[in-house]
């Protein structure tokens, strides 16, 4: 189960603070695997930002940020921008 | 089974290419240049009586019992200091010597209390022995005479030689009446364990050990037994033994606390432990321990401890003792509702890294192939896990490149964010003992540290950085030596790749890397970072040894990078005396993350998405395995949080004291539904358990540790689980509760089958450890009995990876709310989260957390040592004392996370390594001021230790 089809159950404002922080808490973790890969040219430092995520996250946490970033690339910084068609969605969904 | 003695050759076995052939007693023996002839005779068999002499201290010569008669030379030398020489022809029993010999012991028993009945060395004293031995029949000196035995003397007066006993130390006692002043103590203190705490007052007959200034407690000692091992009378005695006698077998285990995993002899009557003594064939220590392996050990008979399964519906309600089934199920149950109601992923579970391989891989398994996802992490997430990460990304393995002993090897010892004489007592004073032999040595760290400044130590560059700025310093010291020239080229050439070295070489070669630029941000004074700079890369073999001041940053895994950077760039990795090397906390989490603890990885360090690597695991378990890699546990708990994570098996563990930020954490665990706690104590975390095992302590458990040398040491069972089960027995019942079926015997057949799914494993089996002690891994073909050094001809990766290691300051920053920084540690008395040695007398020495600060800091405050102050971030504030002292920087706050009542980890927050999510423990910014009352954490917390631990139909006292 993803975790977009579970926190639609929890309707309410209670329920989008939590999930505006969580979301929040992984921008930031991205950002910081950004901020350390971006002292290395584009050609490395994408594939390997993209390829960290996919590595250590879960699927879930990866398809809740491609979910809320794919409509708002612009909110990320430049690097993680353009990593962020490179990291993969969980398998299966 | 019998006690275990080892054998004394009276002086330490030297190392030589050299030997020499001599004649004992007629019979020729050969044996290394530098031998004593007291040590050939014994290579033989032959003891010759010795009082002031024993293998683990440089020979004395002072008792005069040793005597012996060499061919050719006048006089009996002592054998103990005369090394044996090619064609000597030794004598070691005469008429001459025998009467020699006797009037020694007649001198010493004429100043000696005769009650050997009822001494507590009975059956275990050198004196005894001695006068047994040369075959003392009489003392004409009489007894009456002037002496130290008796408190008055014949004529009723007082007796100004006598001495009354110190029983200031919790755990052993000192009796001057029946010492011998043979030295062994003061010797074993400065030698061994390096602390120079003991000396003798006076001279010829008024000469005493004293440990100035008052007593063994008020003195600079730590406590670590040395000097009660050497003493070769009841001088100096282990309680326990003045309280129940001699021990009469024993067994060798491991010690359950650091990561240098001491291995000690169990010495027990039946199945009461009577004494743990370091044993010297244990690799990891050779004979040494530190207070809390040698003496802290009475936890596993407290009355604390928990021995009943319990389960409750809510966590407000009473627990209820049921039986081993009804937990069990119930658990089961749980966790299969759960994962019908809210999908695969939303449960998991926490190995411990204080539990054994074996139990470890039984839980990370019971996740894979029972819960049938990858949600489990260990605690090593929240210390070491920058260690794993930074290490495979340079070198290609996720451990520490030598042995102990190649310290002994090393010219330039740079110790960076570890506090060894505290975190790791026992490899401190391996350390120091090299450092008074001549290494050098740089120390990194915020505080003032012990090594800075110690009898016969002393840092030749102290570069006290601002917390949070250890890549900064590292690029600086890797400036320095780019720009001048320092680097060992045919090593880079040779082994590293070239194209990321000239990629690393020209990054830290920027200007904004140099110490002038970088001083800014460390705080050091950039003459000092050149000056350590150059002598760690020309001073011979140069060893970095770090801790979790490393690790535990934003930045921890970069700066993991950058010392690998400095060992490759200056050729100081793969012989021994070099290196890197982390100091693991606790006593396994080497081994934990070996297991297979990391959502991420199979046992061995495998990605779970690697096919061929998933496809062994399914066949030998018979399950398909999940290829996405699970929760961390910062990630369960913000799951929890948000609502989408419920079920968490905690084995061993109490993250609620812990971990960071408490209560997040706590939030986290109170959303679960279901928190299997599996324990011996109802910690911190057991507030918010459903269900509560009851687990084992290391007395009670057979296994594995692994230490931070990587070393396997046998754990071995010395009495029976209190609870009646083994933890591991438990675990396998719960998989089996759970629907999947799992089998072993013995913990030896799951070591087995850890050999058969681990290269870095396939040659390791509980026989080989029988056989060999202890073995490193990797064992395996290649290395059948192990590997004391890694990256020898070659790095593990292959060729040695320079990383850019670009400094960015942590997002915690000070500022008007927060002007100070506070950074966290640990002490010698205690351990971790204290669970274990708060149950000793360990709290002689520290009984609470305090705050230290600098004079500067307190004074603008109004703070007085020993005020109760407030210390406050943005995550939440606490109540402690302060502490005023010199070894804090000003601007710099320092406190441990010992005592839960404290509550250290309400202050610290949620920012964490960018690749591991290893917590920042070590930066938080914090304000402190004076206060006349306990937070309202704290508050809540001192009645929730009531309301939350309740026991149906018992007091509620019966917890902690
Ligand atoms: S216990 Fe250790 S530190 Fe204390 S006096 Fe003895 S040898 Fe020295
Ligand atoms: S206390 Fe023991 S070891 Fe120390 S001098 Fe006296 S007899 Fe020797
Ligand atoms: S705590 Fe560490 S140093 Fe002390 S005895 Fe145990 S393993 Fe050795
Ligand atoms: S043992 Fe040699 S002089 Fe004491």
């Amino acid at each position: 189960m993803t975790e977009a089809a579970l926190t639609t159950a929890d309707a309410g404002s209670a329920g989008d603070d939590r999930k505006a922080e969580h979301l929040a808490k992984l921008a930031r973790m991205a950002g910081q695997i950004a901020d350390f890969f971006k002292a290395y040219p584009d050609a490395e430092a994408v594939p390997a930002v993209a390829d960290h995520i996919n590595q250590f996250w879960t699927g879930g946490m990866r398809d809740a940020f491609i979910d809320a970033y794919s409509a708002r690339p612009e909110d990320l910084p430049p690097l993680l921008r353009r990593a962020l068609p490179l990291i993969r969605p969980a398998r299966g969904s | 089974m019998a006690l275990i003695k080892e054998i004394d050759y009276g002086t330490p076995i030297r190392l030589s290419e050299k030997t020499v052939t001599l004649s004992i007693d007629g019979q020729s023996v050969t044996v290394p240049a530098g031998t004593s002839v007291m040590a050939a005779a014994m290579s033989l068999g032959t003891k010759i009586p010795k009082l002031c002499a024993t293998d683990s201290l440089e020979p004395f010569g002072s008792c005069r019992l040793c005597l012996v008669e060499i061919e050719g030379r006048r006089g009996t030398p002592a054998s103990c200091t005369t090394p044996a020489e090619d064609g000597m022809v030794v004598r070691t029993q005469s008429e001459n010597l025998s009467g020699l010999r006797k009037g020694v012991m007649e001198l010493y028993i004429s100043d000696h209390p005769l009650d050997c009945l009822t001494c507590s060395a009975n059956g275990d004293c050198e004196l005894q022995d001695m006068a047994g031995a040369v075959g003392l029949r009489e003392v004409r000196y009489g007894y009456e005479g002037e002496n130290h035995v008796f408190a008055k003397t014949a004529d009723g007066l007082a007796n100004e030689n006598w001495l009354a006993k110190d029983t200031s130390n919790p755990y052993f006692t000192y009796d001057p009446s029946k010492c011998i002043v043979c030295n062994r103590c003061v010797r074993a203190c400065e030698e061994v364990q390096g602390t120079f705490a003991l000396t003798i007052a006076g001279r010829g007959f008024d000469s005493r050990v004293a440990a100035g200034p008052t007593d063994f407690l008020g003195s600079e000692c730590v406590s670590c037994g040395a000097c009660v091992q050497a003493c070769p009378t009841a001088t100096l005695m282990e309680n326990k033994v003045i309280e129940h006698g001699q021990p009469e077998h024993s067994k060798v285990t491991t010690c359950a606390y650091c990561g240098v995993g001491c291995s000690f002899k169990a010495e027990m009557q039946g199945d009461r432990v009577i004494r743990m003594v370091p044993y010297k064939d244990g690799k990891a220590n050779e004979g040494h321990s530190c207070v809390k392996g040698r003496f802290a050990w009475g936890y596993a008979n407290h009355r604390d401890r928990m021995t009943k399964p319990m389960i409750r519906a809510r966590i407000t309600d009473p627990w209820r003792e049921v039986s081993w089934e009804e937990a069990i199920s119930h658990a089961a149950s749980e966790f299969k509702r759960i994962q019908a109601r809210y999908g695969r992923e939303s449960v998991g579970a926490i190995t411990s890294s204080r539990c054994t391989n074996e139990e470890v891989f039984l839980v990370q398994k019971l996740v894979r192939a029972a819960f049938r996802n990858n949600n489990v992490d260990t605690c090593a997430r929240v210390c070491h896990s920058p260690t794993g990460y930074g290490l495979k990304t340079t070198l290609g393995t996720s451990a520490g490149t030598q042995d102990f002993k190649s310290v002994a090897k090393a010219d330039v010892i740079l110790i960076i964010g570890a506090n060894p004489t505290d975190g790791h007592p026992v490899f401190a004073s391996r350390m120091k003992k090299r450092i008074r032999e001549g290494a050098r040595l740089i120390v990194a760290d915020p505080r003032r540290i012990d090594m800075v400044k110690s009898p016969h130590i002393k840092a030749d560059y102290h570069l006290p950085l601002r917390p949070g700025t250890n890549v900064a310093l590292l690029n600086a010291l890797g400036h320095v030596v780019v720009t001048e020239g320092l680097i060992d080229e045919s090593y880079v050439r040779e082994r590293c790749d070239l194209d990321a070295f000239e990629q690393w070489a020209r990054f830290v070669a920027r200007e904004e890397n140099s110490p002038e630029a970088s001083e800014q941000y460390t705080g050091v004074p950039a003459a000092d970072v050149r000056a350590a700079a150059r002598l760690y890369a020309t001073g011979g073999n140069g060893a970095i040894y770090y801790g979790l001041g490393v690790t535990e940053h934003s930045q921890g895994s970069t700066t993991v990078m950058a010392m690998a950077n400095l060992a490759m760039a200056t050729g100081n990795i793969g012989r021994d005396g070099v290196g890197i090397n982390p100091l693991r906390g606790q006593n396994n989490v080497q081994g934990s993350c070996d297991m297979g603890s990391f959502p991420h990885e199979f046992s061995g360090y495998r990605h779970v998405a690697d096919d061929s690597t998933r496809q062994v695991f399914e066949m030998m378990w018979g399950v398909p395995l999940d290829p996405e890699q699970g929760l961390r546990i910062t990630n369960m708990l913000d799951e929890a949080v948000d609502g989408t994570f419920k079920g968490l098996y905690v084995q061993g563990e109490d993250i609620a004291q812990s971990d960071p930020n408490t209560k997040h954490v706590t939030a986290g665990l109170a959303a679960m539904e279901c928190v299997v706690i599996q324990d011996i104590f109802l910690n911190e975390t057991a507030k918010y358990a459903h269900v509560f095992l009851p687990g084992a302590s290391f007395l009670e458990k057979d296994g594995t540790f692994t230490n931070a040398e990587r070393r396997i040491n046998r754990v071995r069972q010395v009495m029976a689980p209190l609870s009646g089960k083994d933890e591991w027995q438990v675990t396998i019942e719960l998989a089996r509760a759970l629907g999947y079926e799992m089998s072993y015997a013995h913990p030896g057949e799951i070591m087995d089958e850890i050999a058969r799914l681990t290269p870095s494993f396939a040659g390791v089996s509980y026989d080989k450890l029988e056989k060999l002690g202890s073995v490193q891994w990797p064992c395996n073909e290649k290395a059948p009995t192990g590997t004391p050094l890694m990256h020898v001809d070659r790095f593990v990766r292959g060729k040695g990876q320079f990383m850019i290691t670009e400094f960015i300051a942590t997002d915690e920053r000070t500022g008007p709310r927060f002007p100070l920084l506070l950074t966290t540690g640990r002490i010698l008395s205690q351990y971790n989260v204290g669970a274990q040695t708060r149950r000793t007398e360990n709290g002689a020495w520290h009984d609470e957390d305090v705050l230290e600060i600098h004079p500067f800091d307190a004074e603008s405050r109004g703070i007085r040592d020993g005020d109760l102050v407030s210390l406050a971030s943005r995550s939440g504030d606490i109540a402690l004392r302060a502490e005023i002292s010199e070894r804090m920087q000003p601007g710099v706050v320092y406190t441990t996370f010992h005592h839960a009542k404290t509550g250290a980890n309400v202050i610290t927050t949620d920012y964490s390594d960018w690749a591991t999510n290893c917590p920042e423990y070590k930066v938080t910014a914090v304000e402190v001021r004076r206060t006349n009352h306990y937070s309202q954490w704290q508050e809540k917390n001192f009645e929730e230790d009531v309301t939350l631990r309740r026991i149906a139909e018992r007091l509620p006292d019966a917890a902690e």
